[in-house]
């Protein structure tokens, strides 16, 4: 794992805590790798060097919330006396409301879906497109010095069709890349949401 | 039963005192020099074994405490963060002086009378 990947990973893992306990987290870790790569280790080496990420997350934690740290870096066993993260158990309660109101949120979901599934066909349509442009522009261009031949004025308006074709692929792939994106999200945002729905937090 | 009893007192026994130890070791690390992490724990590892996510917390609870402060220094084009004792921070070593003695008291005294078992 290289630095950036592990501090990526370290910002995630302690989401939920204060923003400035996260950064200061990140900052120690970060100084630590970059200590480590200066005393000779590389990237990754250092990285494996500071340990299991989790137990630095249960650690970090641990001592936000005040209670005992992690000790097995010492020589024992501590697996009982570390703070676990809390985890989410699916309520009994809310998931039989869900199935209970079943018939009256299962036609809202499914237009939904729908709509979804849709957006994504959007996505599809728009890569054709960009395809098609980009093959036209391309092809266009390799038959243009026929046309040349016949013609100087439509070979130059081929050559100029080419262009405008290839000019509109760039920004399409720029607009499919953050449909993706955005559609990807809004799944994850859809996942979440039914989680935060279901699920609760253990004391 | 007895046996997983005595284990676990041990164990709880056994952990409470590295942690203390840790704190002290870290306390001296910085006593004569302010330090950084890096340094902290190279210095320590060959009496202690500490780890990065075992050295974090202790410093954020003696700095919590009052027994050290932090400050940034600009180091190869990045900032370094160095851990400077505190006035309290060295009456801890000193309050450790003196607990050990007593602890040394204990041991002389446990071990005599083991002895006598013999």
């Amino acid at each position: 794992m290289t630095k950036n990947e592990f501090t990526t990973q370290l910002n995630k893992l302690l989401g939920g805590l204060p923003q400035e306990d996260i950064e200061r987290s990140i900052t120690f870790y970060s100084e630590m790798i970059d200590d480590s790569v200066e005393d000779g280790m590389n990237e990754e080496e250092a990285v494996e060097a500071l340990g299991d990420i989790e137990d630095i997350v249960i650690n970090i934690k641990s001592e936000n919330t005040g209670k005992t740290e992690k000790t097995t870096e010492i020589g024992y066993e501590a697996e009982n006396m570390s703070v676990k993260p809390k985890k989410g158990r699916i309520s009994k309660e809310r998931l039989i409301a869900v199935i209970a109101t079943f018939p009256f949120w299962i036609g809202i979901v499914a237009g939904l879906f729908g709509v979804y599934i849709g957006l994504w066909g959007v996505f599809a349509g728009l890569c054709g497109a960009a395809i098609g442009f980009a093959v036209g522009a391309v092809g266009g261009l390799i038959v243009s010095p026929v046309l040349f031949v016949s013609s100087v004025y439509t070979g130059l308006m081929l050559v100029g069709c080419c262009f405008m074709l290839g000019g509109l692929v760039l920004p399409l792939i720029l607009a499919l890349k953050m449909i993706a994106k955005g559609l990807v999200e809004l799944f994850k945002l859809a996942i979440k949401g039914v989680k935060a729905l279901l699920i609760t937090k253990e004391a | 039963m007895r046996g997983i009893v005595l284990s676990e007192v041990r164990y709880e026994v056994d952990i409470q005192l590295k942690r203390g130890l840790l704190d002290i070791c870290v306390l001296a690390a910085i006593k004569n020099e302010d330090s950084y992490g890096y340094k902290i724990i190279k210095d320590i590892k060959p009496y202690l074994t500490i780890s990065e996510s075992t050295l974090y917390p202790i410093l954020r609870r003696l700095e919590t405490a009052g027994f050290l402060t932090e400050y940034s220094v600009e180091h190869n084009s990045r900032l370094r963060k160095y851990y400077h004792i505190t006035p309290a921070g060295i009456e801890r070593i000193e309050i450790f002086d003196e607990e050990w003695q007593e602890i040394l008291a204990i041991h002389d005294f446990v071990t005599r009378e083991d002895k006598k078992n013999d």
